[in-house]
């Protein structure tokens, strides 16, 4: 008889929901059982996991929750990405779609380059399919088939977390999760606990939320002054404005020297606050029980897998980190400035403004066109051309830019408006709040 | 924005590639193909009277990239430089005499539930329902049989995960790449280098004066001068960061031998008293050589071995090479690049001598200087091409550290030695539950690391948990039927020489 170990997953909102269905559909339940205690958590503090990113596709693929369910379940639409807003209404879009396609082994940044195009924001807007669609209200998933462009693209959701944890649970019961509310946790529970996973309620933001009349966005808005950052996120019955003040905002703080994966225990409520640029702080969670299952232990020693762990996740967070500071910074949002900025950061800002060149680091999980996108966007330019695109005249950049584009017009002719997409596909069953006042 | 932003300076008109040989002619062919010739004038300077060191006749797959953005044709490339397929290195002895392994550069079997194959493995050959690991790699069995192909393009067959590098002439290569360079406007000055002109300000290179009175005036220097460092050492005073105490070999012989009857489609790295011995096939003849470490062995006594234990006839005598492990502390000083030699060598074992050129090159073509030679680029480039060179290192240190060849004191001695503590975190990783993590810019892939820690004996102690949610019999099924797809599909390729004489036969008249 194998002696089953326990893992106890405890806290609040989404990510205890994600830990239970990821390690109750993972882990061989001939050898270990998984309990969830856990609560639901105000919207106003879970509001920034509303924005999910595109690999959370695949883990609900993973889970066994379709796509169509997840949808409708969860008053979700989609999103091709962010964007971003100033107080002078300037605004760019970043997607999860690259930029352009290589022509002859030269990137198309560096051929937009050579030919002096990249003067203009939207030249380099125009040449990103997803960007296109944010800003026409078009939806079409990616060609099946992977076909160079109309396959390119990428998209995640914008679904109710609240009704997101919901479905989860219910399948983590499926997979043979014990579910219990927090109440029900005593403290026997942790000492006879083989392996924790804490999720308390310190990581989320307390915003201030608004609703707002309802409009189907493909996209999630951020407005960025100096004194606050508004997200605008958008399901298919509610659209919600979450506001962060200067004033409560901190920088994301760097992970506890020790790391996230402390003694038996996984403490995702030490994952640094982030806004939800492009889907990051969900995607985060799900980045982390990834790399715990992949490092799993089965007996008591478990030091070697702890270190990886927290080594693999200490550079993830600061890039991302580095992102989010640089996009903050820039905006001359108030409570983040320069001076702030990790040596990575501050490299990239000197190196990319020269010729827009730029280094993807250990643990980024960015695109790198996303960080030129932010860069680009943020106001953060090259001043030189990129030397290394010898090959290529102006003519035949010219002449793969007017194919690219024919092929973009063509796709997005072919595409049914955002709203009438997801009304014909994958319709609401409600929003969360209606659905609760019926039951 | 309050960021300190590097300034503009005139673009770079003049670039001096100081030395011929494998690292001279690939960055010679990689600035023409990229940089416009009617604006950035490339010159390189070598003598026919110096010798190359003609490092690295085997390679790694990478490669085939940098052929690739030259616009170089497998075929043609493999036909002009007399190459063979190379589909990975089988290492015999090295835990200890009449046993062996086989690195693959394609997979092990297939991953199943989104883990990895060698974890499912490991759980069944515990319990002795699965033969070696390499036995479930197309690539290590193809090159078992001496047989090459193509990869399959069906992505559910097994054969689609061959994967191969090369084993050439590298005389060759650097011929075949000048004869590229020259065609793209890289002008060839014969001379040796007798004297460099420094501005005295600012310490920067300004001119090379050659022996026959020439003089070559430039902006930009990369010094491929090879061990003897010209320009990175002597001009530029470039410390040397010394790795010997890790990689202790330190001198070379090699001879080539006539063509093996059967060439196979793989490199031999051969475990010795003191050091290994290399056996590299080519179409027309093979590379030998003996890397051992002088401390623990006579160069007489490594020549006699290395002639004794040929496989096929010496065409010449032993060349002698001498080496120190290390690498630069900056590969890239002011505006002096060192590429090749010049920059660090980490001994032939796995053949990334060529890797770490194309390395300095692609990172060069990143991050490639205008006149004012920024210094946040230069520490950029050296950060990186630093990892790079730790990343080889403890690849390297591993084969030596984990051996069990007791009671001969060089084995003894690399066997008990402190390594990086970075090479310790993997090992200590993968002794557990056999986890590797690759990050994002490594090399070796998962199957490199695997197929050389199980070589080496570094077994497992357990396997990913994880792996018990397929049921045994059904992880046994699948073991099997990948087997018997291997062993149905790898007898019917052809004949390693055969394929070469229908795919990149030599031309004839060499």
């Amino acid at each position: 008889m194998n002696e089953i170990k326990h893992i106890l997953i405890k806290g609040v909102g989404l990510a205890p929901a994600m830990a239970a269905a990821y390690l109750g559909r993972m882990l061989p339940s001939q050898y270990y059982h998984v309990s969830c205690y856990s609560d639901a958590n105000d919207l106003e503090s879970e509001i920034h996991l509303a924005t999910l990113h595109p690999d959370m596709r695949e883990f609900n693929r993973l889970l066994k929750i379709k796509e169509i369910d997840f949808i409708r379940s969860c008053d979700g639409a989609f999103s091709l990405g962010d964007k971003i807003t100033d107080e002078k209404k300037h605004d760019y879009l970043n997607t999860f779609c690259p930029y352009g396609l290589s022509i002859d082994g030269v990137s198309f940044r560096s051929a937009l380059q050579k030919l002096g195009a990249f003067g203009k924001l939207s030249d380099w807007e125009d040449c990103n399919l997803a960007a296109r669609m944010a800003r026409m209200g078009k939806f079409l998933p990616p060609d099946p088939q992977g076909r160079p462009v109309i396959g390119d693209y990428s998209y995640g959701y914008q679904a109710n977390p609240a009704s997101y944890r919901e479905l989860l649970l219910k399948q983590a019961k499926t997979f043979g999760v014990t579910i219990r509310p927090k109440s029900e946790f005593t403290p026997e529970r942790q000492s006879e606990a083989f392996f924790i996973i804490e999720c308390e309620k310190s990581h989320y933001w307390d915003a201030d939320l608004a609703i707002k009349s309802s409009e189907m966005l493909n996209h999630v808005r951020h407005h960025i002054s100096d004194e606050y950052v508004t997200t605008q996120i958008n399901f298919q019955k509610t659209q919600y404005e979450m506001s962060i003040s200067a004033d409560e905002f901190a920088p994301p703080a760097p992970v506890n020297e020790a790391g996230l994966w402390r003694e038996n225990t996984l403490f995702l409520s030490d994952m640094p606050r982030f806004l939800p640029f492009l889907g990051k702080p969900s995607r985060l969670i799900q980045i982390s029980l990834h790399h715990l299952l992949s490092l799993f232990p089965s007996g008591e020693t478990m030091d070697a897998e702890r270190a990886e762990f927290n080594s693999v996740m200490g550079e993830i967070i600061s890039r991302f980190a580095d992102f989010q500071s640089i996009l903050l910074a820039s905006s001359g949002f108030k409570a983040q400035s320069f001076e702030g900025l990790s040596d990575e950061a501050r490299s990239k800002l000197q190196v990319f403004p020269a010729r827009g060149r730029l280094s993807v680091l250990d643990g980024d999980t960015l695109l790198q066109d996303q960080w030129i996108s932010m860069l680009l966007g943020q106001g953060i330019w090259p001043n030189g051309l990129n030397l290394m695109s010898k090959g290529l005249t102006d003519n035949q950049i010219q002449a793969f830019r007017k194919n690219y584009g024919g092929i973009v017009n063509q796709a997005l002719r072919q595409m049914p408006d955002t709203v009438d997409f997801i009304q014909t596909t994958c319709p609401t069953l409600g929003s969360y709040e209606s659905r609760r006042d019926v039951h | 924005m309050k960021a300190d932003v590097m300034s503009i300076k005139s673009p770079i008109k003049s670039v001096v590639i100081a030395g011929g040989g494998t690292a001279g002619w690939m960055a010679a062919a990689a600035l023409s193909r990229m940089l416009d010739s009617s604006k950035v004038k490339i010159t390189l300077v070598e003598s026919e009277a110096i010798g190359t060191v003609g490092v690295g006749e085997a390679t790694i797959p990478n490669i085939a990239t940098f052929n690739k953005m030259l616009g170089i044709d497998e075929r043609d490339f493999m036909a002009n430089t007399h190459a063979t397929v190379k589909y990975g290195i089988e290492f015999v002895g090295w835990t200890k005499d009449g046993e062996s392994y086989f690195h693959p550069f394609g997979t092990h079997g297939r991953d199943m539930m989104g883990m990895s194959f060698h974890q499912f493995w490991r759980k069944l050959h515990a319990l002795g329902k699965a033969s070696r690991i390499e036995t479930y790699s197309a690539t290590a069995m193809a090159a078992k049989q001496g047989k090459a192909c193509l990869p399959s393009r069906d992505p559910n067959s097994l054969m689609s995960t061959l994967k191969h590098a090369y084993q050439f002439d590298a005389g060759r290569y650097a011929a075949f790449l000048r004869k590229y360079s020259e065609n793209n406007g890289v002008t060839r000055v014969e001379g040796k280098i007798t004297d460099v002109d420094v501005n005295s300000e600012n310490g920067f290179i300004e001119t090379l004066l050659l022996d026959n009175g020439k003089t070559l005036r430039g902006e930009f220097f990369i010094d491929c001068t090879g061990f003897r460092a010209l320009l990175t050492e002597k001009v530029m005073e470039t410390p040397f960061r010394n790795w010997s105490h890790w990689l202790p070999c330190n001198s070379a012989l090699a001879v080539g031998s006539e063509k093996l009857p059967d060439s196979p489609p793989f490199t031999k790295a051969t475990a010795r008293e003191a050091g290994w011995q290399w056996q590299i096939p080519l179409q027309h003849r093979t590379g030998n050589g003996h890397v051992y470490c002088s401390d623990f062995m006579s160069d007489q006594l490594a020549g006699e071995i290395l002639l004794k234990t040929l496989a096929s006839a010496p065409l010449s005598s032993p060349k002698q090479l001498r080496f120190t492990t290390g690498q630069r502390e900056k590969m890239w000083t002011k505006n002096c690049l060192a590429l090749g030699l010049s920059g660090g060598f980490l001994e032939p074992l796995e053949s990334t001598s060529i890797y770490l050129i194309q390395a300095g090159i692609s990172r060069l073509l990143a991050l490639f200087p205008d006149t004012g030679f920024n210094a946040t680029e230069i520490d950029e480039y050296n950060k990186l091409m630093d990892r790079e060179f730790a990343q080889v290192r403890d690849f390297l240190i591993l084969h030596y550290v984990a051996n069990e060849r007791r009671g001969e004191p060089f084995w003894d001695y690399v066997r008990n030695m402190s390594i990086p503590d970075s090479l310790k975190r993997k090992i200590d990783l993968f002794k557990g539950r056999g986890r590797y993590f690759r990050y994002d810019g490594d090399l070796f892939t998962e199957t490199s690391w695997i197929a050389v820690f199980l070589g080496q004996n570094v077994v497992p102690e357990g396997y990913n948990p994880l792996v018990d949610s397929l049921p045994e019999n059904e992880v046994e099924n699948r073991l099997s039927a990948m087997r018997a797809e291997l062993a149905q599909a790898v007898p019917q390729m052809p004949e390693h020489d055969v394929f070469l004489s229908r795919y990149c036969p030599a031309p004839k008249s060499e």
